[in-house]
């Protein structure tokens, strides 16, 4: 199995965020991206209960070579307003990649 | 129609089951209870109820025809921009609010409930007094145009700041985006599409297609309207909480705006020609404000308000207060002035 080293940026912002994120991660080059519900949450902007559409969360994960991470972030800083409630990490992934992986016949 | 003081019209309103399944919902949150709607479902019954709304008021202005309510067309439209525009001044120069803060919850206020409508209506029904009942279209007429207001008056507020202040680099170029995604997001949104695209089937399948979806869309009618209800305390109690720490101004700004924009919506009703009932819908459609929409649209283009601001006014108090008062109080006052 190859592996391959990339960063997996996770991204937890508001809901109404949303179409905002998706235009700028794939501006800086991701080739794509999951966006999970997030249920509910509580931090410097207030409680976060999910009720109502102003107030959900959303968790966008992506795996990206570690430039466009980089822009990715950079971008955010600059371009979004610091009223809205977004956090950013990484962490270093090794990831699987299967379009240079060479199928063994009979592995199964 | 029976003859009421507005002590019974209250009475009346609060042994209804709807009020007493927000009240249900307000409780279980104030003593913590585990008590809890789906969110899938609270989604559902939204559906449900716009798309009721909907297609009653379709079909409704298919039999009257468009022509024939220009007026109070007209009349709504300028009710949804001169609220909010009052709104506005009262909030920013009385309650000295900022910019963004005031021309978010002035916008909450232009824009309207369909929940409180809903309420509404069923409390006139168990009156067996009838509203006209093309004014669900106005819903739709004034939940974009309240917000989209609210968000002009902050851009024009914040270009004469600007033009004051020009030497000084202060103000920063808001970001948020200009009056092209508000509307997208005021249109687009799940509760106006659905409530828009209803008007639109019930207008062109008219009164045989109301007959035909009668038995889901009219006759579950109140039983869903119950559990929305429910859903609906158990967010408010939880927006209680925060009532203190939003001061006194906008406590009784919550509760004077309704009464005044309420009496105004009762009055331009009766003058353009409503009946009682129909001068009630509109005083309730002035009188509350939007929770579901508006917030999504302020937050978008408004970020620097805070949400806990306008959240808490109108979710925490304007719409209990609606529920609790306002209803029985339109009504009482659109009988005591058009009901002879």
């Amino acid at each position: 199995m190859h592996m391959e080293k990339a960063i997996l940026l996770t991204i937890i912002t508001e809901r109404i965020m949303e179409p905002t994120l998706k235009e700028l991660v794939e501006r800086a080059g991701a080739k794509g991206y999951t966006i999970e519900d997030v249920a509910s949450g509580w931090g410097k902007h207030g409680n976060r209960t999910g009720q109502l559409e102003s107030d959900q969360t959303i968790k966008m994960l992506l795996i990206v070579p570690k430039p466009v991470a980089q822009l990715i972030l950079q971008e955010i800083e600059a371009t979004l307003q610091p009223e809205y409630a977004i956090t950013a990490f990484q962490h270093e992934v090794d990831v699987m990649n299967r379009a240079t992986a060479s199928p063994r016949s009979g592995a199964l | 129609m029976v003859d009421h003081t507005l002590l019974d019209a209250i009475g009346h309103n609060l042994t209804a089951p709807m009020p007493l399944f927000f009240a249900l919902g307000i409780l279980a949150t104030l003593i913590r209870s585990e008590l809890k709607v789906p969110d899938a479902l609270y989604i559902g019954l939204t559906l449900y109820l716009l798309a009721a709304i909907g297609l009653h008021g379709g079909a409704e202005i298919r039999e009257v025809g468009i022509i024939a309510i220009w007026m109070p067309i007209v009349a709504c439209f300028l009710l949804g921009s001169l609220i909010p525009i009052a709104g506005y001044f009262i909030l920013r120069y009385i309650g000295k609010f900022s910019i963004y803060d005031s021309a978010a919850i002035a916008g909450h206020y232009g824009s309207v409930s369909a929940v409180t409508f809903a309420v509404a209506t069923q409390f006139l029904s168990s009156l067996q007094v009838k509203p006209e009942g093309y004014l669900s279209a106005f819903l739709a007429i004034l939940e974009p145009t309240g917000v989209v207001v609210g968000i002009l008056l902050a851009r024009i507020a914040l270009q004469v700041e600007m033009r004051r202040h020009s030497e000084s680099n202060e103000i920063k170029k808001t970001k948020g985006g200009w009056i092209q995604p508000v509307l997208h997001e005021a249109l687009t949104g799940t509760g106006s599409m659905i409530l828009l695209g209803a008007l639109v089937i019930g207008y062109i399948s008219g009164p045989d297609g109301i007959a035909v979806t009668k038995p889901f869309f009219g006759d579950l009618f109140k039983g869903v309207l119950c559990l929305f209800m429910l859903e609906m305390g158990l967010v408010a109690g939880r927006r209680l909480a925060e009532v203190r720490a939003v001061g006194a101004f906008l406590i009784i700004f919550a509760i004077c705006m309704p009464i005044i924009d309420g009496t105004i919506g009762v009055l331009v009703g009766g003058f353009v020609g409503l009946s009682v009932g129909g001068a009630t819908m509109l005083g309730v459609m002035a009188a509350s404000a939007s929770y579901i929409a508006a917030p999504a649209a302020m937050r978008i283009s408004l970020p620097e308000a805070n949400p806990s601001f306008y959240l808490t006014a109108s979710l925490g108090i304007t719409f209990p207060f609606n529920i609790a008062m306002g209803i029985p109080l339109y009504f009482w006052l659109a009988k005591l002035v058009f009901g002879s």
